[in-house]
């Protein structure tokens, strides 16, 4: 009996050695029927159990199972192993050929992208988003905002008007039932006040038109109006909700400074500059030399236009800002001709 | 303006540098848009005199001139005629550059060498003169440069003065600024007039017809003057401030508008007939040559001043050419007016002209100062033009200046501002701009100086408050406001989804003007009365390009598309989403809609080796990507059906997009003789869809249909039908069968060729059959299905394959 034990042990340290050695699966297979099979090895041995003691024969049964679960547990391993091997030194993917799509990704205008932070950002301090028409009556565009017929106020304003029956001959149009261009989105605070009460808390974005066209003017570009009318809302609530804008925008280290201006629909009135994101504020060309940029108009909003739109103007107090979209995305993504924006070349588009 | 800092300091003291001064104006509201030295290259320009004058060895025409510079001497070619000894002349050193652009440099000329170059006025811009070098006159010191000589060595700030501050519109408003921020006094101009002859009253009558229009009149006569080039240290600050000399009449009254702000005329007396001043309105059709030489037709809106004869000036805008002064002109009478900026501004944007005199008549004068500056300007002209001041000014006053009254509420300040500015503060800050100041308790009244006129109301105070005060120096905070759930509307959030979704599909977003060429219409080949044709119409556009605004985005994407092309980028797909406008009716402010607008051109899929060689795009490239966007927003159900009425599209390619019967959209090949007018190198497939009718066809909301328990089976169908047969059709009779099981229908192959008969194709369908709450058998779905292709056969009278 020893002697057929000793036997069983030799073989599985045959096998394993055989295993190990194989190199590919037909080997393997071999040595699976040399040892396992039918008429293997392994079952010879175990054949030849009639010849010992019944009393033995589950002690040696036992072992030839032992052996065998251990030669299959090592086929099977190295049948693993061939495999993986197998795969890496097959014939591989040219895996730097470009991969296959329909079509690239598309791209969103470089002014809708800024259109979209500009508005989210004021969203998120609770403003809404207003519209109004691009075509409109003198008198949202202009009158009712503070800005008389033949007043120089309108030097500022270079604008386009539309043709109505009667006046198809281009002499100096001025009444308030002109109809126009609008050639700023501050038309839209009006017609926001005049179908509302108070308190307002909008930005209005969207198309302005001017005539004017060289390296720095498209006669069409876009503005974003912002008005918020409350009670007791003042300048020191201006200066820290476009403070909070700008940083938000191009980031908490940029500097800002409010200086006095004039809008004639807002009073006091300021020029927000920031500080020039070319240079740092150390002067350059895109700034002038100051250091500084100029950004936005803003203001407090005259009591004059309260009194047009019917608000009490002792009771609520507000302030509005526009801003030009344009402006912003070239100094976001460093753009120097605005015309770009408007040629739709699709390299420039691409890029953004 | 320009205001030459020199000059500035005349009138105030400020303790600062050029560029502090502009940073402290900037921030009280007169933006400095820059700081120039224009003369600076005067500064290597040095005033020499002429010691000797020898023939040049080499050449007959050139002299060599010994010039003194005080200690140096040069010896300098030359080969002005003029050059004589004892001459004081401008000579440019090595460095200098002229305005011309001309570098000096030191040179040899015919063999000598010639370290600089004597220039004439010209050469230096400071005149017209190039007959010869220029004759400086005696007083200027050997030595010196010439801007010092000239004193044109001085910065000159750019300021940009806002429309409401006219009064600013000169050296001495800029002054009163400047004192008000250091709390200074501003020193005016000297005035000593020696009256002398008959008094002016006496000889001229001035009346105005309409007062109006011309608030103030003031007329003075100044005999006997000199007519003469003014002296250097006024043509130089003319020259600084942007004003071209001309002669010391002309040039003084341009000198006291600078000034003073208040723009004078100054008429040969003579010429006057009858010694009468009229100011009244023109006659309609009335004619005027001012004194650029160009006539101009009057209507009853424009101002004149006339004497008995007619109109002798464009009041307050330009001075007629028959009584401009001239080198004959003896006796001159200066008129120094308040008109209404209202009237002068119509009549000088009707008449396309804008001067320094107009302009600040626009922006309003100070009617009080009227007669300080003729009086300022009388002086001058005894003092530079050798003139006799008559006695006794004319001044017709018809409507008096009346100091406003207005009263300020201390608590409004801090109501504006949202900071408080104690009482005193305020007080101190008011007086500093000269408004006059009575103290309440709690109130202020407050009369403005009469060059203010922007200050009417009390908000006007706070802005001169929160102004001086300084922007900033008032804090920074935030309003407390309540949150709101819905800030954008569903329309909003829609338009924007959308652009996402085209993005995503491969589209890049355009944006194109909003106004085209008429004549695109004839391109697109619309009929004269297309309903797309009926567009606003500018007045005045900029070109003719760009004349109306669009009925249609297909233009701006045409345009976007052929510009590529000229960038050699053909295979392209590109959306937009904006606005179109059709005006229904005139005097009405048109319809305005959105609609989404793409075009696609080039190849089915970008170029790359696994789609080579690449095939051209076509209509189903377009429709499948309709198909995706109406899909992703939630529109399901939608028609394609064929279009006959969009002349810009190919009459068998091209589609309605509908849905339950409404139009919302098109799409299809543009018509070949477009794509023939815009040179496209492929075939561009267009399509636009009406963003409202969208909106119209969407679910409010999404619905959730549960999922399918049971397998599906699915059986095929194959039918020959003639080549004009229309896919959909089979598809819709299934639909409108209502078989209980049949889940779907769709077809999975067309074919046409070899194995069936000539003018015919074959389509395969594939219909999915399942059963909610079981498994169909093999046999139910085979009687289902048979049923179903043998109602198709009969309906259709069409076979098998
Ligand atoms: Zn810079």
């Amino acid at each position: 009996m020893e002697e057929i034990l000793a036997r069983l042990e030799e073989i599985e340290k045959e096998a394993l050695s055989a295993i190990e050695i194989a190199h590919n699966q037909e080997a393997l297979e071999e040595i699976r029927v040399r040892y396992l099979g039918r008429k293997g090895i392994v079952n010879a041995i175990l054949r030849g159990i009639k010849d010992v003691p019944p009393e033995l024969r589950p002690t040696i049964g036992q072992k030839g199972n032992e052996v065998k679960e251990k030669i299959q547990t090592a086929l099977e391993q190295r049948l693993k192993a061939l495999k993986q091997a197998e795969l890496s030194t097959g014939p591989r993917l040219d895996i730097t050929l470009p991969g296959r799509r329909a079509y690239f990704y598309g791209t969103l205008h470089p002014i809708t992208q800024t259109l979209r932070e500009i508005c989210d950002i004021f969203l998120r301090m609770g403003f809404e988003i207003a519209e109004g028409p691009d075509v409109e009556v003198g008198f949202y565009n202009f009158d009712a905002l503070n800005i008389p017929p033949h007043h120089p106020a309108r030097d500022m304003h270079d604008t386009f008007f539309v043709a109505k029956e009667a006046k198809l001959s281009p002499h100096f149009p001025k009444e308030k039932d002109d109809i126009l261009l609008r050639t700023h989105t501050s038309s839209i605070q009006i017609r926001v006040m005049k179908n509302q009460p108070p308190p307002v808390r909008i930005i209005a974005p969207g198309a302005v038109y001017r005539c004017d066209a060289d390296v720095s003017h498209t006669p069409m570009f876009h503005q974003v109006e912002g008005l918020l009318v409350d009670k007791n809302v003042s300048f020191t609530h201006l200066k820290g909700i476009l403070t909070a804008f700008m940083e938000a925008i191009f980031g908490e280290k940029i500097g800002v400074r409010f200086r006095p201006s004039y809008f004639p629909f807002t009073e006091p009135s300021a020029e927000m500059d920031i500080s020039c994101v070319i240079c740092g504020g150390k002067g350059c060309r895109v700034c002038k030399g100051t250091g500084w940029l100029e950004i936005l108009g803003c203001g407090m909003v005259d009591p004059a236009v309260f009194i047009q739109v019917g608000y009490d103007p002792e009771e609520w107090t507000g302030f509005a800002f526009g801003l030009g979209v344009e402006r912003i995305a070239m100094l976001k993504y460093g753009i120097d001709d605005i015309r770009l924006f408007f040629e739709n070349h699709l390299r420039f588009l691409r890029q953004f | 303006m320009l205001v030459p800092v020199k000059w500035l300091k005349e009138f105030v003291d400020f303790p600062y540098s050029p560029a502090e001064l502009a940073e402290r104006l900037t921030m009280t509201g007169l933006e400095v848009e820059g700081i120039e030295e224009p003369f600076s290259y005067l500064k290597k320009v040095v005033v020499g005199q002429i010691e000797t004058v020898k023939p040049h060895p080499n050449a007959d025409r050139l002299k060599i001139c010994v010039v003194s510079l005080g200690e140096d001497k040069l010896e300098i070619v030359c080969g002005a005629p003029n050059v004589r000894e004892g001459m004081r002349v401008p000579l440019a050193l090595p460095g200098c550059k002229l305005p011309s652009g001309l570098e000096v440099k030191k040179t040899k000329i015919r063999g000598i060498k010639s370290p600089g170059m004597l220039c004439s006025q010209k050469e230096l811009g400071l005149g017209e003169d190039h007959s010869g070098i220029w004759t400086l006159p005696k007083d200027l010191k050997i030595g010196l440069t010439l801007a010092e000589a000239l004193g044109l060595d001085d910065a000159v700030l750019e300021v940009s003065i806002t429309p409401n501050r006219g009064d600013c519109l000169s050296i001495l408003g800029v002054a009163r600024e400047i004192a008000a921020l250091t709390k200074q006094k501003v020193r005016y101009p000297e005035v000593n007039i020696e009256e002398t002859g008959a008094p002016a009253d006496e000889e001229f009558k001035v009346t105005v017809v309409h007062p109006d229009h011309c608030y103030r009149y003031v007329g003075r006569l100044i005999r006997d003057i000199k007519l003469g080039p003014s002296p250097w240290w006024m043509q130089a600050r003319l020259l600084l401030a942007g004003i071209r000399p001309i002669n010391n009449i002309v040039d003084i009254t341009n000198y006291v508008m600078l000034e003073c702000g208040q723009p004078l005329h100054a008429f040969d007396a003579e010429r006057i007939a009858k010694k009468h001043i009229i100011v009244r309105l023109a006659k309609e059709g009335e004619r005027i040559t001012t004194l650029d030489g160009k006539e101009h037709a009057l209507t009853s809106l424009d101002l004149l001043i006339c004497d008995l004869k007619g109109p002798i000036a464009l009041a307050g805008i330009m001075g007629g050419h028959n009584s401009e002064i001239t080198p004959e002109t003896r006796h001159v009478f200066l008129e120094s007016a308040y008109f209404n900026p209202v009237t002068i501004r119509k009549t000088a944007k009707r008449l396309g002209i804008s001067t320094e005199a107009s302009y600040r008549f626009e922006r309003e004068v100070d009617p009080e100062d009227t007669f300080f500056a003729a009086q300022r300007a009388s002086y001058l002209m005894q003092l530079l033009a050798a003139g006799k001041v008559a006695p006794r000014a004319i001044d017709v006053y018809p409507k008096p200046y009346r100091p406003k009254r207005v009263f300020l509420r201390i608590p409004r300040v801090k109501q504006i501002l949202g900071m408080e500015i104690k009482k005193e503060q305020v007080v101190d800050i008011l007086k500093a701009l000269q408004i006059e100041v009575k103290e309440g308790d709690n109130t202020l009244e407050l009369i403005p100086p009469s060059y203010r006129h922007d200050l009417e109301r009390e908000i006007d105070f706070i802005e001169e408050v929160a102004r001086l005060y300084g922007y900033e120096n008032i804090p920074s905070s935030f309003p407390v406001i309540p949150l709101k759930a819905k800030p954008i509307s569903f329309a909003q959030k829609i338009r924007e989804q959308i652009k996402d979704i085209m993005a995503g599909l491969g589209w890049s977003e355009v944006i194109t003007y909003a106004f085209i060429d008429p004549k695109i219409f004839d391109k697109l080949r619309l009929p004269q009365n297309h309903p797309l044709r009926k567009v606003p119409k500018l007045l005045n556009p900029l070109t003719s390009e760009r004349a109306v605004m669009r009925s249609t985005l297909i233009p701006g994407l045409l345009e976007a598309c052929d510009y590529n092309r000229r960038q050699q980028i053909s295979h392209l797909r590109l959306f937009e989403l904006s606005k179109v406008f059709f005006q229904h009716k005139e005097n009405n402010l048109p319809e305005e809609r959105y609609k989404l607008g793409g075009i696609l051109s080039g190849y089915h899929y970008d170029f790359s080796w696994h789609f080579n060689p690449p095939q051209e795009a076509d209509f189903y490239d377009l429709k499948g990507n309709i198909e995706a966007l109406l899909k992703a927003i939630g529109i399901e159900g939608v028609k394609f059906v064929f279009q006959e009425d969009i002349p810009y599209l190919h009459p068998a390619r091209s589609a309605y997009v509908i849905k339950e019967d409404k139009t919302i959209g098109y799409l299809g090949e543009i018509h070949p003789e477009v794509q023939e007018a815009w040179d496209l190198k492929y075939t561009a497939f267009v399509f636009e869809l009406d963003i409202d009718a969208l909106l119209g066809c969407m679910p409010d909301q999404k619905r959730f249909k549960p999922l399918p328990k049971f397998p599906f089976t699915s059986r095929d169908a194959a039918f020959i039908v003639p080549l004009d047969f229309v896919a959909q059709e089979i598809e819709d009779f299934v639909f409108d069968l209502k078989v209980s099981y049949l889940e779907k229908i769709s077809i999975i192959d067309v074919y046409q060729g070899k194995g069936i008969p000539e003018g015919t194709k074959s389509l395969t369908y594939r219909l999915v059959y399942r059963a909610p709450d079981r498994t169909l058998t093999d046999e139910e779905v085979e009687k289902i299905h048979k049923t179903i292709v043998n109602k198709i056969l009969k309906q259709f009278q069409i076979t098998v394959r």
